[in-house]
């Protein structure tokens, strides 16, 4: 039996889309076919990590795997990278250019096992955001911390079966950007802290509490600093905004930065996400 | 007797927790006593938990009285150091000893 999974036209930052299929169908059908051919730019990384985690979820599964490419032939060189990764080698891919690349894609979406895929995902992007895009030189710093703080979290707080993820892409709107998508499948942030604090109850709450100094699920006084240093270092780089979105468990919030200027806004999840999955934004001068 | 280290003999960008560790107990295991200089000319970017874990290593053998000196340190690369002994409460008599270049 075959399921055809039919994405529209945006690869929005937050996902866009969820696995839909009532669970009793899913016991049924052993292919399942992804039909992205109405997909546009601007693709972000975040939907390319949903779209990974969702393909190996399938794949573990024993699923055959079908991937149609984007008619947009720039939508399709984007969403080509997810299946440049070896994990996905028994993806079949329909109708994709032949090469792997995009300009856009500074990081394709990459497994992160251990610290040193840390370490070489923060030099890598930071590399080629200073080297590689003179219009965004700039942020490279910024992006060196935001990678190497929220990926060292998703793999120490985030351990399991399938991994942390991230990918990074240049996006450019009205403003060009570094948009950064980072995701694991662990404990996700508010059952992690509710070890700690069991009396905080809303989700959204609790992830508005993780991204202030000093509070942490490890019990360290001094752990729980890295979304302040991201920030910190926001204020010490020549950018014109930031904005992070967090999703875990039923909660979200959205926080955004324009000059001095800063605004949290906690919001209801649209639906359960297991997990932690972050965006982070980093928008350039104009 | 000075114990020099060149920090960027191990790279020019570091960004985890278990890096600053190696890097820490290289020093404090190579140190008997003496002054510590660590030499961070050609490195380019530190992450917040790399210094964070570095100086409680550091600060964690203060008994010994080693007596360590951040040298040739960016801008930034200090800001971040400054950030993490700042958090951590650390004698600001060590941490003014760190040099600072352009």
């Amino acid at each position: 039996m075959e399921w055809v999974k039919r994405i529209g036209r945006r690869g929005g930052d937050g996902g866009g889309w969820r696995d839909d299929l009532p669970l009793s169908e899913k016991l049924f059908f052993d292919e399942l076919t992804v039909d992205c051919s109405a997909l546009e730019l601007p693709i972000y990384p975040m939907f390319l990590v949903r779209l990974r985690v969702f393909l190996e979820w399938h794949m573990a599964a024993g699923r055959r795997l079908v991937l149609i490419a984007p008619a947009d032939l720039n939508a399709a060189s984007v969403l080509r990278t997810v299946a440049s990764d070896e994990a996905l080698s028994d993806l079949r891919l329909d109708s994709f250019p032949a090469s792997g690349k995009s300009a856009r894609v500074l990081l394709p979406v990459a497994r992160l096992r251990d610290h040193h895929a840390v370490e070489r995902a923060a030099e890598t992007v930071r590399e080629l955001v200073e080297y590689g895009q003179t219009d965004l030189a700039r942020l490279g710093q910024a992006s060196f911390m935001a990678i190497a703080e929220l990926c060292a979290n998703a793999i120490e707080h985030g351990r399991n079966g399938i991994g942390a993820f991230v990918a990074v892409q240049r996006v450019d709107g009205p403003r060009k950007e570094i948009s950064v998508a980072v995701a694991d499948l662990g404990i996700g942030i508010p059952e992690h802290l509710r070890q700690r604090f069991p009396e905080w109850a809303d989700d959204s709450f609790v992830i508005g509490q993780a991204i202030e100094p000093r509070v942490s699920g490890t019990g360290d006084p001094h752990r729980g600093n890295g979304f302040t240093e991201i920030f910190e270092t926001e204020l010490s780089s020549n950018l014109h905004a930031a904005r992070i979105e967090i999703y875990s468990a039923r909660g979200a919030i959205r926080r955004e930065m324009v000059g001095e200027r800063r605004k949290v806004d906690p919001f209801p999840a649209p639906a359960f996400r297991r997990g932690t999955w972050i965006s982070y934004a980093i928008v350039a001068p104009a | 007797m000075t114990f020099h280290i060149r920090v960027a003999d191990d790279g020019r960008t570091f960004s985890t927790r278990p890096r600053a560790a190696s890097l820490g107990n290289r020093v404090v295991q190579g140190a008997s006593g003496e002054e510590i200089e660590l030499d961070f000319a050609a490195v380019l970017c530190v992450s917040y938990s790399f210094a964070d874990e570095l100086l409680a290593i550091l600060a964690s053998e203060s008994d010994r009285e080693l007596a360590v000196r951040l040298v040739n340190t960016s801008r930034e690369v200090h800001r971040v150091f400054s950030r993490a002994a700042e958090r951590r409460n650390i004698d600001s008599t060590w941490l003014s000893s760190i040099p600072v270049s352009a």
